[in-house]
Order: structure tokens, then C-alpha cells, then sequence
């Protein structure tokens, strides 16, 4: 019998996993047939009406500490690419302390599959396609005349997304610890999105350190706009240390809080 | 028999907050915190051979489902040593999570909004079985617990229809031990008895180990070979079912709704615990009447509209444990 389990044909690997999950949340969002559209339709406005704030400041100013108005549209365009991407493929990203309260982890610890992994991809937010779109759109009309920048825009953001779902993690942790009912990792993600959509040039000193190890909204944005403008491979360099450090620290704040998991009575359903 | 589970000296602590009724007492618990360690399990030992189905009883709070979740890997203990086939639970969770298969009735597995066809091929993925395999097994499983409504969403599904899904979604990989923590929690008596049908064929078929918690004595009763009862974290006892009955359970509780306003009631070993216009609340000793007997006499004297019948409560059964 021991070996039953063991020698039973494991075909299907960890990327056929990841592909039935993201169906299995397609199908999910798409019982609710206009609730989709409206949500991605509805993400796209939103962030067309924070734009629009953009639009009448830098009318009336054309610099911010010298930041144009084409980096504010860089900048948009990785957090709305990032936050949508986040949102839409691992869904549970900025859910993750309100899961733990309710002690739905439950779920995810009785099978088989890395408990972090597992847990991100079961959720599909469709609002992410409409911040996705939003950013693409601007990316496009930011690099139209830089054309060869484009892989290296890409780059930037595959590192940029990596850090903001680690903080995500970081933050969704921090319950395993500290307690609560997950109003902090809500509060502190609304301030990194807040914080990463202002011009990195205005902080200084203390707040731009800051902003780059404890809520990292420099690696972000800020030092990604820095590059795309002026290429500078040490910068480069910073934002590679950055997304292993914060991709280690999630893993590992993770880890370490599962042994702290209490689970808890509440009923828990799959949506 | 092989043994399979293996506990010993298991013991787990949750802190818990204290705080006075009302706002002033948030307010004062902000500012001076009181905690107090709550042992959910104390110290206990057990074994469980392969092929038995074993009961897990105990009054909300005696710490079954915490056993439970340590035992599958969710918790890690404060103090102890586990052993599930051969596998440490929270060291091993994975390898584990491969072998056995877990139903918790508060916390489904099923997607809400899908078709639980949906949940079982996702299933499949993270079991990741062979295609024709799980084919196989699907079908076997669809017909041994008669789901005819695969393609319907689960939240449109009878509480029982639900649960027969669940355990179906917690066997495709053919697990060795499965473990349901209050399975029929809820469900109509019909439901319950058909979920204990079904739990009963396949240990006997598939020779599938069951750990099985319950609060409620019928379960036990109708499935179990051997009962351990748990009270307060400790174990109280650890024996035969057919030992429980003998020595703790000769009482049945008869609740009968009459269709006309009751005369008294005078049988062998009944006493009326409670008596309403239309309804008579009866414990019987079974040591001096039979259950049978009873029925014959109620429905000779009473203009009976229901009957049922049901074991005595588990706080009571702990109650005459202490006692001797």
C-alpha cells in the first residue's frame, strides 16, 4: 500500500496544475456573466479618473522636481500593469491576511501543492484586466517614440510585479503574528498604491529610504522610471537585489508564520 | 494490524485574549492586553490500526477537530510526537496530503459557484493523476455514492448532496486513511444515515482506514469498531464500542409528537423528561424495557403523529464515564 501512492502515474506537473487552476477561476468569475465586464470595464475608468488628477497638475506645472509628465505615465503604466497582472493571475495576492483570519488556510494545507503558491492562484480579480489594459495603453503611448526600450520595459515590470506581490505577502503575513482581521495588509497596500503613483523625485532623505526598504514603492516605480529614462546598469543592478531579497523575505515570513496558524471554526466556502 | 497513526503525549496550547463585556472593555484590552494559555489538547496518546474505523467523540471544545488538524499537518503541536504513515504531519504535509484524504464538514473543498465536475478534475491536477485513472476512479466513486448532479452548481445542492460530493473530491487519489471531522454535522437524519452507509462500503471495499469525529453517538454507533471520547484536551476513554454500550449507553432518548394532548405515561425504565400539549420527551433504561416495547405501548395508548429515536446525549455518556 505504501508504495500504491508512489507508483501511481504523475503525468500532470505543477504547470498543469497552475493551467487548471486559472480555468477553474475563469470559470468561477465568468458564472456571473455582465459582473466581469463591468468590474475590468469599471477598473479602466477608475484609473482613467486618477489619470485625469495628472492631466490638470502637470497643466498648471510641467516639471515636479524635475519629473515630466511622460514619467508619471511610466510610472502608471507599471503599477496599472503590475497591480493587474497581481490581481488577475494570483488573485488572493492582497487577500492573504483576511484568508488566514478565517482560517480558510485550512484548504490549501491539506493538499498536496506549495501552500503560498496554491493559495495565490485560487483567486481571479477580472478588475486586474482592466488595470492591465490601462497600462498597456499608456506604456504604448509613453514608449511610442522609444521603441527599443520596450524589452527592457517588460523586464522592469516582471521585476517591478515581483516585488509589490512579495510586499503583498510580507504584509498578509504579518497577521500570523500580530493578529487582526486584515484591515492592515488593505491599509497598507491602499498606501503603496497611493505613495507609488507620486513622482519618486518628490521624497527626500529619510522618506526616500524609506520608500525603498520598508514599504518599496522606489523599486516599484521610482527606480524603474529612473532607468527607462537614463539606462544605468548599476540601477539595474539594484532592482535585481531587490526583487531576490523581497521574493526571499515573503518566502521565508510565510513559512515562518504558518507554524503560528491557528486555523479557527469559521465556515469557509471556495468562490 | 499495522499501525498507522501513532500519537503520543500530544499536546496542544492556543493563547488566548480576555476582555470585558462592551466598548469600555475593548478599550481597556487595547491598553493592557490579559491572555491566558488554553490547552485545546492535553497530553494524549493513541494508535490507529489500518482497515479500523475509528469514532473520535467528544462536546464542542474537547479539542477533536484540533487533533484532527494536526494530525493532517494544518497545526504543529506544542509539545509531542505524531506518526501518520510514517510521515511527521506538520514536517511532511505534502507528502502526506498524497496518501490520505481529508472532509471537513465546515470547511468544503467545493467551489461554491461550479459544478463540483469542476472541483474534481481540479482535483485531479493537484493530485496530479493519470488521466485514464482518474477516469476510472471518477466514475467508480459517481456511481458508489449515486451523484447524479455533477453538472449542477454546489451552492443549488442539498447540504447532503454536498457532503456525498466532498468525501467523492477527498477520495480521487485513492487515499489510505481518510479523515472526516463531523461529517454529518447538520444533515436530516436520511442524509446522515446514507453518508454512514457510504463511509461503512468503502472501508469495507477498499479496506480505506476511517478517523472519523463526531459530536453525535449515532455516528459511532452505526460505523465505529472502536470509540475514543475526549474531553476538556484529555483523553476519557479509549475502548470497543461494543464496551461503551455495555457499561455507558443503556439509555435512548424518544421524543414523540401526538396528535392528541398526552395521558399519562407509565412503562418499565421511562422516565418523561419532558411533556408539552402535543409532545412527550422520554429517556428509556434499555436494562428494563426495550426500545420495541415502548413503541408497542406509545402507539396502543397515544394517537402518535412521530417518533424518534436517538442516543443519549455525549455530554451525559462523559458524565457516567467520571461517575465510575
Amino acid at each position: 500500500m505504501a508504495a500504491k501512492a508512489k507508483t501511481k502515474q504523475r503525468r500532470h506537473g505543477l504547470i498543469d496544475f497552475l493551467v487548471m487552476a486559472f480555468k477553474i477561476n475563469m470559470q468561477s468569475v465568468m458564472e456571473y456573466r455582465l459582473n466581469f465586464i463591468i468590474l475590468a470595464f469599471g477598473m479602466f475608468l477608475n484609473d482613467v479618473a486618477f489619470l485625469v488628477f495628472w492631466i490638470i497638475v502637470y497643466g498648471k506645472f510641467h516639471t515636479i522636481n524635475g519629473w515630466g509628465f511622460n514619467n508619471i505615465i511610466l510610472l502608471q503604466a507599471i503599477i496599472a500593469i503590475g497591480w493587474g497582472f497581481a490581481s488577475f493571475f494570483l488573485g488572493n495576492w492582497n487577500r492573504i491576511a483576511d484568508i488566514v483570519s478565517k482560517g480558510a488556510l485550512d484548504y490549501y494545507l491539506t493538499l498536496p501543492k506549495p501552500v503560498l503558491l496554491h493559495l495565490l492562484v485560487t483567486r481571479s480579480s477580472f478588475a486586474g484586466v482592466g488595470d492591465m489594459l490601462f497600462g498597456l495603453v499608456l506604456g504604448t503611448y509613453a514608449l511610442s517614440s522609444t521603441i527599443s526600450s520596450i524589452p527592457l520595459f517588460i523586464l522592469l515590470i516582471v521585476l517591478s510585479t515581483i516585488i509589490l506581490i512579495s510586499f503583498g505577502v510580507v504584509i498578509g503575513s504579518l497577521i500570523f503574528f500580530i493578529g487582526g482581521q486584515g484591515e492592515l495588509q488593505e491599509t497598507l497596500q491602499t498606501s503603496l498604491l497611493l505613495l507609488s503613483t507620486y513622482p519618486f523625485s518628490i521624497f527626500g532623505g529619510a522618506a526616500k529610504i524609506l520608500l525603498l526598504i520598508a514599504i518599496p514603492v522606489g523599486f516599484i516605480t521610482g527606480v524603474p522610471v529612473l532607468i527607462l529614462n537614463n539606462f544605468n546598469p548599476l540601477y539595474l543592478g539594484y532592482m535585481f537585489i531587490a526583487t531576490a531579497a523581497s521574493a526571499i523575505v515573503a518566502y521565508a515570513v510565510f513559512r515562518f508564520g504558518l507554524r503560528r496558524y491557528e486555523s479557527g471554526n469559521a465556515i469557509n466556502v471556495q468562490i | 494490524m499495522e499501525t498507522i497513526i501513532s500519537v503520543e503525549k500530544l499536546r496542544k496550547v492556543f493563547l488566548t485574549k480576555h476582555k470585558e463585556a462592551g466598548l469600555a472593555g475593548s478599550f481597556k484590552s487595547v491598553f493592557k492586553p490579559r491572555f491566558s494559555e488554553y490547552v485545546a489538547v492535553n497530553d494524549i496518546s493513541f494508535d490507529v490500526k489500518r482497515g479500523e474505523i475509528l469514532g473520535f467523540l467528544g462536546p464542542n471544545g474537547a479539542g477533536k477537530s484540533t487533533t484532527i488538524k494536526i494530525l493532517v499537518g494544518i497545526l504543529y503541536p506544542t509539545s509531542g510526537s505524531a506518526n501518520v504513515l510514517g510521515y511527521t504531519p506538520w514536517k511532511q504535509r505534502r507528502k502526506l496530503a498524497y496518501r490520505i484524504g481529508t472532509v471537513f464538514g465546515q470547511k468544503p473543498q467545493l467551489w461554491y459557484h461550479l459544478p463540483a465536475i469542476d472541483t474534481f478534475n481540479l482535483m485531479s491536477r493537484i493530485y496530479e493523476l493519470d488521466d485514464r485513472q482518474y477516469r476510472k476512479r471518477l466514475k467508480y466513486l459517481v456511481d458508489l455514492f449515486e451523484i447524479d448532479y455533477l453538472d449542477v452548481p454546489v451552492r443549488r445542492l442539498s447540504l447532503g448532496q454536498r457532503m456525498r460530493a466532498e468525501i467523492v473530491a477527498s477520495l480521487l487519489h485513492e487515499p489510505e486513511i481518510i479523515l472526516l471531522d463531523e461529517p454529518t454535522i447538520g444533515l436530516d437524519i436520511i442524509a446522515k444515515q446514507k453518508i454512514r452507509e457510504l463511509i461503512s462500503k468503502l472501508n469495507r471495499e477498499e479496506n480505506v482506514t476511517v478517523f472519523l469525529t463526531s459530536h453525535d453517538m449515532d455516528d459511532v454507533e452505526k460505523l465505529c469498531n472502536r470509540a475514543i471520547i475526549i474531553n476538556h484536551g484529555k483523553i476519557v476513554y479509549n475502548d470497543t464500542l461494543e464496551r461503551l454500550k455495555r457499561d455507558y449507553v443503556h439509555t435512548k432518548r424518544i421524543e414523540v409528537k401526538l396528535a392528541k394532548a398526552p395521558k399519562t405515561l407509565v412503562f418499565p425504565g421511562a422516565k418523561l423528561i419532558k411533556k408539552d400539549e402535543f409532545s412527550l420527551n422520554i429517556e428509556l433504561d434499555q436494562k428494563r424495557g426495550s426500545v420495541s416495547d415502548l413503541i408497542d405501548y406509545l402507539t396502543g395508548n397515544f394517537e402518535v403523529a412521530d417518533i424518534n429515536i436517538s442516543d443519549p446525549p455525549i455530554e451525559e455518556i462523559i458524565v457516567g464515564i467520571y461517575k465510575k
